[in-house]
């Protein structure tokens, strides 16, 4: 006791680092499972951060629209020219419509087995990002109280955002698609037999690879979950930037443009 | 200076790492406030407990709200702190040059060994992809540190430029 007294620093230093690598450990065996100590520090982080992140985006949302005016003023014009055309698609659209429910009903009789799937979604605002440079994760401010479990996707209106890394009764966690932890099954929307899988990649992007070295796979094709995993079938992941064809894996490798802009990402929702 | 000073910097740089420089990072790379604030703690101040105490908690808060493990960014957290308490035992602490190349250094150490440590935990980024950020964050990191000495080093050494108060 008398050596720790008078060596007050390095006996902080090494518990200190004695009880971390505990954790650590400990944190490896489980896998990083939560407990109710995190979820707690989770959820106290995720109010406080959250009140933060809004008055942030508000305040750089005020100034971007105080220097960019006259680019707005632009871009309201080309709304309300777009906002014209699709009314006038949306009255060719409810005829199709028509046509479209006389077809479900015949379908119904006949008790064929309707495709399109319909997800439950849970609406969530993000209210923090790990800000580290490196992973990319975040936290969401709805968890097992609306239904949300581990594993869950995670969308916005562009497109696949994630999976649930870990949740708790009012946040969870959030692994983004461009983080290299994230791996996810695709399809060609093209050709809905070619499969392969793309995970993050540095740079914020995603890359992977198809499954098949023949693929027809080329720049430009959308490819969506194919539906084997975690994420359900169909979901939106982005566009094919580049293909090349990699003579020690034999594969054909592709880079891939994320159909969700991650750096403005807001509000999401996950798929219960 | 008094651990609630110490405690109260701490809980801002946490929490405006985890809002506020989001939204103004500059072309996605954002400087790592808790590894600052250690870096400038543990080199100005004799008792380095402030450091590694809340280099050590507010690392294990961020980890547990967004890691896959715990433990990785609080225990290089740590190893930098006691880099820099050894090394500025031989450092003249009021030379900013001296505070830069501390702060490289421990840069360096801080990224490679939570890249390790994730690394070990399961987490597939590749050391290539370390070493590409790592220049740009480092750089973003340097400017904040130098910042945050310029402040605290007139309230630990007042007048230092004049040598006959010495």
């Amino acid at each position: 006791m008398r050596w720790i007294r008078e060596h007050k620093l390095i006996s902080v230093l090494l518990m200190a680092l004695v009880v971390l690598s505990v954790i650590f450990g400990v944190s490896v065996i489980s896998g990083g499972e939560g407990n109710g100590f995190t979820g707690v520090i989770n959820k106290g982080v995720s109010a406080v951060s959250g009140g933060l992140s809004s008055a942030a985006k508000a305040i750089r949302d005020n100034v971007t629209g105080i220097f960019s005016y006259k680019s707005l003023q632009e871009e309201i014009d080309r709304l309300e020219e777009e906002n014209q055309q699709l009314k006038k698609e949306l009255a060719e659209v409810s005829l199709d419509r028509q046509d479209l429910e006389q077809l479900e009903n015949l379908s119904k009789a006949l008790d064929f087995e309707y495709t399109d799937k319909e997800f439950k979604l849970a609406a969530a605002d993000i209210t923090s990002l790990d800000g580290s440079n490196w992973t990319n994760v975040f936290t969401i401010d709805r968890g097992t109280e609306s239904g949300i479990e581990k594993g869950d996707a995670v969308v916005n209106g562009m497109g696949l955002v994630g999976r649930i890394q870990e949740t708790g009764k009012g946040w969870s966690k959030v692994v983004s698609l461009i983080d290299e932890n994230c791996d996810v099954s695709f399809k060609l929307v093209r050709d809905r037999k070619q499969l392969g899988i793309v995970s993050g990649s540095e740079g914020g992007g995603i890359s992977g690879y198809m499954m098949d070295a023949e693929s027809t796979v080329s720049e430009g094709d959308i490819i969506i979950t194919s539906g084997l995993g975690i994420y359900p079938e169909g979901l939106y992941i982005g566009n094919v930037k580049n293909v090349t064809y990699n003579s020690n894996t034999l594969m054909k490798e592709i880079t891939v443009e994320p159909a969700v802009n991650f750096k403005g990402l807001e509000k999401v929702a996950v798929i219960i | 200076m008094k651990y609630w000073k110490a405690a109260v910097a701490f809980t801002v740089a946490f929490l405006l790492q985890t809002s506020l420089l989001n939204v103004i990072s500059i072309a996605g790379y954002t400087p790592n406030l808790l590894l600052c604030l250690v870096i400038v703690f543990s080199f100005l101040y004799e008792n380095g407990l402030y450091g590694i105490v809340f280099g050590a908690a507010f690392g294990l808060i961020y980890d547990i709200c967004f890691s896959s493990v715990l433990g990785p960014t609080p225990l290089a957290l740590l190893v930098c702190a006691a880099v820099i308490l050894v090394v500025r035992e031989y450092a003249n602490i009021e030379n900013i040059v001296n505070l830069w190349v501390v702060s490289v250094v421990s840069l360096v150490i801080f990224y490679f060994i939570s890249w390790g440590l994730f690394r070990l935990g399961g987490n597939p980024e590749s050391f290539v992809y370390v070493l590409k950020r790592l220049p740009w964050t480092g750089l973003y990191s340097l400017i904040v540190i130098t910042g945050i000495y310029l402040v605290l080093i007139r309230k630990i050494t007042k007048h230092r430029k004049d040598r006959y108060y010495r």
